[in-house]
């Protein structure tokens, strides 16, 4: 017999003796392994071991870093839009800024404080590679947190010296306008690129919601940014109240598409088998994620940021917070407070949950199963007339099954399908003859279920 | 300056069969033809290739190396190198394990008992880079011997699991013979029960996502085309191991704090030596070889296996006989096998996926995504002027 060559990944290679045919399924073969051994073990794994390891992070690190990491892009986001498209209020911006550089710098903390080895977190930015989340996000943190330096350093000049010093009025002018344009990308990116980090794993749940883990995050991101900021500016009534509406407008905007978006990941998300086994604790910290921490905050924000004012209820809440700022007193937004309060708190639960999700679902092996499956195919029946190409095939034959379409179903079957196995018609044609005789290997061989 | 390699090369200089027609480091010196051991008798005519020279630093050039005697070939970098499992061949002696953590200085993990299986390590972790799973493939009638009480436990492994071993040997029945009754062929060996044995190992994917997913650039790619982790740059960031479709790479987070996984003993392949755990395998389960070569060796067997009605296929080498599975996607592994049952019985995936490709698809909703939510906080920003 010809030995065929076949072109391959590695050269040429030859291909054993009893090759099937192209395009003909050797589908005796096929169906002994699915069939024959393998009935009921279909959701067996070796000893329940997970196949693939879970990521190796503390709760209290990384998921807490995607927070504050989200936080601090969507606190840029928004000094960013007041800046541009606001006006310029500058007790947002303050806020904004602030809080984008120490939730930067408490997320680097955070992760380099995960670090196997902390004292090598420099070895990031050793190379840049496009195909990993995380060297990606390595740089564009890096970058994004030299910005929110630069701002601060801005911010902190206007504060200190005065506003209408020289650096005071580049800060609040077309330098500060500059910086938080060349941030924007960036925050977006860090807020974004946590949940492809996620998802560019072989963790089952993650990978299979690769679409939409960045969206959802990112989202969740600046809707907990602009409700760190509006908490600042709510708790120190340093923002107009226009500022603060404008903020809650966007807030709810956010609040919306993280809402939409993580009702389309729930769908995605509850496809893994591990999805129906949850906790009662997950599935109530679920619940008020969704409630208290997403719609509750999407409901105060709307009406806080849309409800209709008139003109001169504006001119007079203009005028009080004014008077209120000259008299050096305040007055805190308890409403406003509460909505922050809420959105930022859903944004942990978020993360939280996610990362919880990953960290079952690497344990449980079905999960990996149900993901890195192919379609089972449907064996191939042979037509009756041909003769069996495989040698097992025509040894069967010569052991005296008929041709014609009820020996191709034959075929089919498994090598020691003993009578009475249930699995169809011809199964009394099989028992006996075929393989299941005196001279077979014990490994062939396969009780009946 | 002498390595130990050196002298070991010394040695093996000296043994008949390995005869140097002109003394190492002369130009153009050949070894005679080599004498193949009995022991690998499949290995085909592979004489050590004329003029190519093995990877060497500093000192003559050794033109031999181990590897000719225990694998039947030279190691010469810029090559494809791997292993090939044959599944239907491994005995459970678990020496490759043991090999593999004597040659690398690996820590044991300390004794545990499964109390479900015999196989006690498990999988593989940072200090485990080969593992030998046990599938023990049996039904409820292999307990028979033990009498009513011990199967209606044997139903519950878990809670068994839960009591431990130890208390499972105090209750056994009181007629119960310890060895007696069980090591008889006749309650061993009923139709259709069987173990399977494969010695698990890092694959060496040719798309390796834990190489993709570094951010350090610790793990590379070497001259033998095997992924290795660096292990003077790896900062523990443990990402690799979340990235790897296999369960392979494991950070140890109670020890170094770094990565760790099969280095294909790279160490031993620039000293020309086959790797510890191929070496040692008394049946030649694990071969180590080019990996053009071993698929070939590997389809010829899987060839004469389904001609024996054996449903052999390979798994891991890049479509060639991979009739169950799909590795495609990691453009097949270095480290292949040669399986009997389903991939998920020896705890593969069917399908291997490569996670690096959902970081594309990722990152371009996190834009599109990213654009729509500036856009739409400008004009609320906007509005509210």
């Amino acid at each position: 017999m010809s030995v065929p060559q076949t072109e391959t990944p590695y050269g040429q290679a030859r291909i054993g003796l009893v090759e099937p045919a192209p395009g003909q399924v050797d589908a005796q073969v096929l169906d002994v392994r699915r069939e024959g051994q393998l009935a009921g073990r279909e959701a067996e794994s070796y000893q329940g071991v997970p196949p693939v390891k879970k990521a190796p992070w503390e709760w209290y690190y990384i998921p807490v870093y995607f927070w504050v990491g989200g936080i601090a892009a969507g606190s840029w986001l928004a000094a960013a839009a007041e800046d541009v498209a606001g006006t310029n209020d500058r007790g947002v911006v303050r806020a904004g800024r602030y809080i984008a550089a120490g939730g930067t710098l408490a997320g680097m903390g955070l992760l380099i404080a995960d670090l196997g080895r902390p004292e090598r977190f420099l070895n990031m930015l050793r190379i840049v590679r496009a195909r990993s989340p995380m060297s990606l996000g390595a740089w564009g943190l890096s970058a994004f947190g030299t910005l929110t330096g630069a701002a601060t350093a801005l911010q902190f000049a206007e504060d200190v010296l005065d506003e209408r010093s020289r650096l005071g009025r580049l800060s609040s002018g077309w330098l500060g306008r500059a910086v938080h344009l060349a941030g924007l990308p960036l925050a977006l990116f860090a807020g974004g690129y946590t949940g492809v980090l996620l998802a560019a794993t072989a963790t089952p749940t993650w990978a299979q919601r690769r679409s939409l883990l960045g969206p959802l995050f990112l989202t969740s991101g600046a809707a907990s940014g602009l409700a760190a900021v509006s908490f600042a500016v709510n708790a120190a009534d340093s923002a107009s109240p226009a500022a603060r509406r404008r903020l809650s407008r966007a807030a709810a905007l956010a609040l919306g598409a993280e809402l939409m978006l993580e009702s389309a990941d729930r769908e995605e998300a509850s496809k893994p088998p591990s999805s129906r086994r949850e906790s009662n604790v997950v599935k109530t910290t679920r619940a008020l994620m969704l409630g208290a921490g997403m719609i509750a905050p999407l409901a105060l924000e709307l009406v806080r940021g849309f409800a209709p004012v008139g003109k001169q209820r504006r001119r007079r809440e203009r005028e009080r917070w004014e008077q209120r700022r000259a008299r050096g007193r305040r007055r805190r937004s308890r409403q406003g407070l509460l909505a922050a309060g809420l959105t930022l708190a859903g944004g942990l639960a978020l993360r939280l949950l996610t990362a919880h999700e990953g960290q079952v679902s690497a344990d449980t092996p079905e999960d990996t199963w149900a993901f890195a499956s192919p379609p089972r195919p449907q064996p191939v029946p042979r037509a009756g007339a041909g003769a069996p190409s495989h040698p097992a095939a025509a040894a069967r034959a010569r052991a005296g099954e008929g041709t014609g379409p009820q020996a191709g179903a034959g075929a089919l079957r498994p090598l020691d399908q003993s009578p009475g196995g249930g699995r169809g018609e011809g199964s009394e044609t099989a028992g006996e003859g075929g393989l299941g005789g005196e001279g077979e290997a014990p490994w062939e061989r396969r009780a009946a279920d | 300056m002498t390595s130990p390699a050196d002298d070991y090369i010394a040695r093996l200089r000296e043994q008949p069969g390995i005869t140097p027609t002109r003394a190492a480091g002369e130009p153009g010196a050949v070894t005679t033809p080599y004498e193949r051991p009995a022991r690998k008798p499949w290995i085909g005519a592979m004489e050590p290739e004329a003029g190519t020279s093995p990877p060497w630093d500093g000192g003559p050039r050794p033109q031999v190396q181990e590897a000719q005697r225990t694998a039947g070939m030279m190691i010469t970098p810029g090559r494809a190198y791997g292993f090939f499992t044959d599944t239907t061949l491994c005995i459970g002696c678990k020496a490759c394990e043991v090999a593999c953590k004597q040659w690398n200085n690996l820590p044991a993990e300390g004794f545990h008992f499964t109390a479900v299986s015999y196989d006690n390590t498990r999988d593989l972790s940072a200090t485990t880079w080969r593992h030998v799973h046990f599938v023990e493939q049996f039904d409820e009638s292999r307990f028979d011997a033990l009498g009513p009480q011990q199967t209606a436990r044997r139903e519950e492994p878990r809670a068994l699991h839960r009591f431990g071993a130890q208390e499972l040997r105090l209750n056994l029945p009181a007629e119960f013979e310890p060895w007696g009754n069980l090591t008889t062929s006749e309650q061993w060996a009923k139709p259709g029960q069987r173990w399977l044995f494969m010695s698990d190992v890092c694959k060496h994917c040719v798309n390796a996502p834990c190489l993709e997913a570094c951010p350090t650039g610790s793990i590379i790619r070497t001259e033998f085309d095997t992924v290795l982790v660096q292990q003077d740059v790896c900062n523990g960031c443990g990402y690799c191991q979340a990235a790897c479709p296999f369960g392979v790479i494991e950070v140890d987070k109670q020890g170094t704090g770094k990565a760790h996984k099969c280095t294909l003993c790279y160490d031993r392949l620039k000293d020309g030596l086959e790797p510890a755990c191929a070496k040692t395998c008394p049946t030649d389960s694990i071969q180590f070889g080019p990996v053009d070569e071993l698929i070939e060796r590997a389809s010829v067997r899987v060839a004469e296996l389904r001609a024996r009605g054996v449903p052999a296929y390979l798994y891991g080498s890049g479509g060639i006989l991979e009739d169950d599975c799909d590795t495609s996607a990691l453009g097949g592994l270095n480290a292949f096998f040669l399986l009997i049952d389903r991939p998920e019985v020896y705890n593969l995936p069917a399908v291997a996926k490569r996670p690096s490709t959902n970081a594309a698809a990722g990152l371009l909703t996190v834009a599109l995504a990213g654009a729509a939510l500036a856009a739409a906080t400008m004009l609320a920003f906007r509005s509210g002027r």
